[in-house]
């Protein structure tokens, strides 16, 4: 498989954070969700794949070098930032004027079908759509010059459950439609993450902590439960990390068959990602 | 070029909200011209209001956050700063424009009305316009680097700081000439035999340095 | 073709799907030949990643039940029906000798093994 983004030793200094040797790949097919809490380099990181910080490190998209390449890297991204658009103060219609100037590779009818399928009226100034609409006609917007990849940050905050499901089966539609295709998405909100990421990458302080398939996250984690006993008896390198309750002791373990194995202890639970993330940031490793 | 193209016509589409004020003011304008029968500062005005209404534009950008998405899009810095320099001048060109020929319509028609004709001399109007553009420029030229450099909010107050400060430095340098008893004649005959060819020039110089630093400014400001 | 996944189980999910759809083949529900969903198609329905249902696909594979052509798909395999039915009672007849071996050590008789089997499969059908 091919790589469309390639992060090697990248990094980027501000006066009071930093992000720090970040190293990874997203490849052809595949949908990478990068979680972490607020402030911790999700967004710098997306910042960067797209040149807009000048970070220090190597960045290819496509194979190429982001910073030669960029506005040719470009016309095949699609790309949600923070609530950042073009206006409030116009009408989906006169975002297609404008957009067919913008990519080479506009296809009018494609977004026109989407005002359709997603129901937005088209001479309405976008300033009074539903915060739903306005996250839809923004995906309407990004997905209308047909891009290989898209870059989606927090795409799904501040939406109610139900407009958040729709959002995924679009993202999920897009990729099935081309093998090429790839994903790269920051949510805060790793539930979403958990039923549409292939890779989820923690960043934690500007560093990444873990890159791992989610198959193995929820198949190959697992919490036990036990006392503190028990947890004395485990060896340090049986465990990730753990958290000491008021009347237990919860124990993040990495490989619940070969733990199983070794110690006879069955109360193990299957971690959803954000218990496991919660695990790794608070734990009292 | 295509890309500015884009770019100008989301700025359109964001002031097409403004044509009725703009309307407005265009027509109460008029009727000041008319009341007052000082035809001579109908271009003012007028290119004054259209040139000006080009900065709202920065307004609109910042409420929506409009260069954080549009650095996404194929578009490079310069790109976007270009397009906001070619819609400024040409807004403030189409102003001067409209002004000088509706201050002739104006005058025009007053004089079928009334006993004392207003004499239209169309030099006079001209060097008028083109001073009122060459001011307007003026203030333009310094107002968009501010706002590159502290926003669009901000960027105003800052502005009328460095106005103030370039009419001061320009007292205190025309205070020291005549103290020092240099012979401007020399120079009055010039403006008088190629005044707006001179202010034309020194407008483009000046949009180009303001273009530059604005370029400067933003290039390495991160959205 | 049905496939039911269960979070609370202990049988990972990957498995669950291989099993689903070799239950799916077995019973006729899924005919030689036919194209089986794509990974990512049948990933986006489940709402899982698609290394999961490529994990399943791939044992599958393994085990003759399936064979996949690049850029055609996941196809149902020939043939190896007989095989895969002739493997199964091998292995449910090494099971059996096994309750032998236990029933005949502990004193069980034929009849209560029968009477387990008999209670197992009415459950099943309820």
């Amino acid at each position: 498989m091919k790589e469309n983004i390639e992060l090697i030793n990248v990094s980027k200094e501000y006066k009071d954070f930093k992000l720090d040797n970040i190293n990874f790949t997203v490849k052809e097919g595949t949908i990478v969700g990068l979680i972490g809490e607020n402030g911790v380099g999700k967004t710098t990181t997306i910042k960067s794949i797209l040149n807009m910080n000048n970070p220090k490190g190597s960045i290819k998209v496509f194979g190429k070098d982001i910073k030669k390449y960029e506005k040719e890297v470009k016309e095949e991204i699609g790309t949600l930032l923070d609530d950042s658009y073009l206006s409030e103060y116009l009408t989906a219609k006169q975002i297609n004027f404008i957009m067919k100037d913008m990519y080479k590779k506009w296809d009018e009818n494609k977004y026109n079908s989407y005002l359709k399928e997603f129901k937005l009226p088209s001479n309405k100034l976008i300033k009074e759509f539903s915060s739903g609409m306005k996250m839809k006609l923004k995906i309407a917007t990004i997905l209308s010059h047909n891009p290989k990849l898209l870059i989606l940050d927090e795409p799904t905050s501040g939406l109610d459950p139900i407009v958040r499901n729709e959002i995924l089966d679009i993202f999920r539609k897009y990729i099935e439609e081309d093998e090429s295709r790839s994903i790269l998405i920051s949510s805060h909100i790793t539930t979403d993450l958990e039923h549409i990421a292939d890779y989820i990458i923690l960043i934690k302080d500007g560093k990444i902590i873990f890159n791992l398939p989610v198959t193995s996250l929820l198949e190959e984690y697992g919490i036990l439960r036990c006392t503190e006993e028990e947890f004395k008896n485990i060896d340090e390198e049986d465990y990730i990390n753990y958290k000491k309750e008021k009347y237990s002791y919860n124990v993040l373990i990495n490989d619940k068959d070969k733990f199983k194995n070794k110690y006879n202890l069955k109360t193990i639970d299957k971690p959803t990602i954000e218990d496991i993330m919660l695990f790794y940031i608070k734990g009292d490793k | 070029m295509n890309t500015i193209k884009a770019l100008i016509k989301k700025d359109l589409y964001n002031l097409s909200s403004y044509k009725v004020s703009i309307m407005i003011v265009v027509i109460f304008c008029s009727l000041a011209i008319i009341s007052t029968g000082s035809v001579n500062y109908g271009p003012i005005m007028i290119s004054t209001i259209i040139g000006m209404s080009s900065l709202s534009t920065f307004n609109y950008d910042e409420i929506s956050k409009a260069n954080k998405f549009i650095l996404t899009l194929p578009v490079s810095k310069k790109e976007i700063i270009l397009s906001k320099y070619i819609l400024t001048i040409s807004s403030i060109i189409i102003g001067g424009i409209l002004g000088y020929f509706l201050s002739i319509a104006l005058a025009s028609t007053m004089n079928l009305f009334n006993e004392n004709k207003i004499d239209i001399n169309l030099m006079r109007l001209l060097y008028s316009t083109v001073g009122g553009l060459f001011g307007i420029s003026l203030v333009e030229a310094i107002q968009i680097p501010s706002i590159y450099k502290w926003g669009a909010e901000k960027g105003r107050i800052q502005m009328f700081a460095i106005i103030f400060s370039i009419i001061v430095i320009s007292a205190i340098g025309f205070f020291f000439i005549t103290k020092l008893n240099v012979d401007i004649t020399n120079i009055e005959n010039f403006l008088n035999n190629y005044g707006i060819i001179f202010l034309i020039i020194l407008t483009m110089i000046m949009y180009y340095i303001s273009y530059k630093i604005s370029y400067k400014i933003y290039k390495n400001k991160e959205e | 073709m049905n496939i039911i996944i269960s979070n609370s189980s202990d049988i990972p999910i990957f498995k669950q799907i291989e099993n689903s759809i070799k239950e799916a083949i077995i019973k006729g529900e899924l005919k030689e030949q036919e194209l089986l969903p794509s990974v990512r198609g049948l990933a986006n329905d489940l709402k899982i990643s698609f290394l999961t249902v490529k994990r399943a696909y791939d044992e599958l594979e393994e085990e003759g039940f399936i064979k996949t052509i690049r850029s055609k798909g996941s196809f149902v395999a020939p043939k190896n029906l007989e095989l895969i039915r002739e493997e199964k009672l091998k292995e449910i007849q090494n099971l059996i000798e096994k309750i032998y071996d236990i029933s005949k050590v502990s004193g069980i008789t034929k009849e209560d093994v029968q009477e387990l089997f008999q209670i197992i499969f009415e459950e099943e059908n309820i």
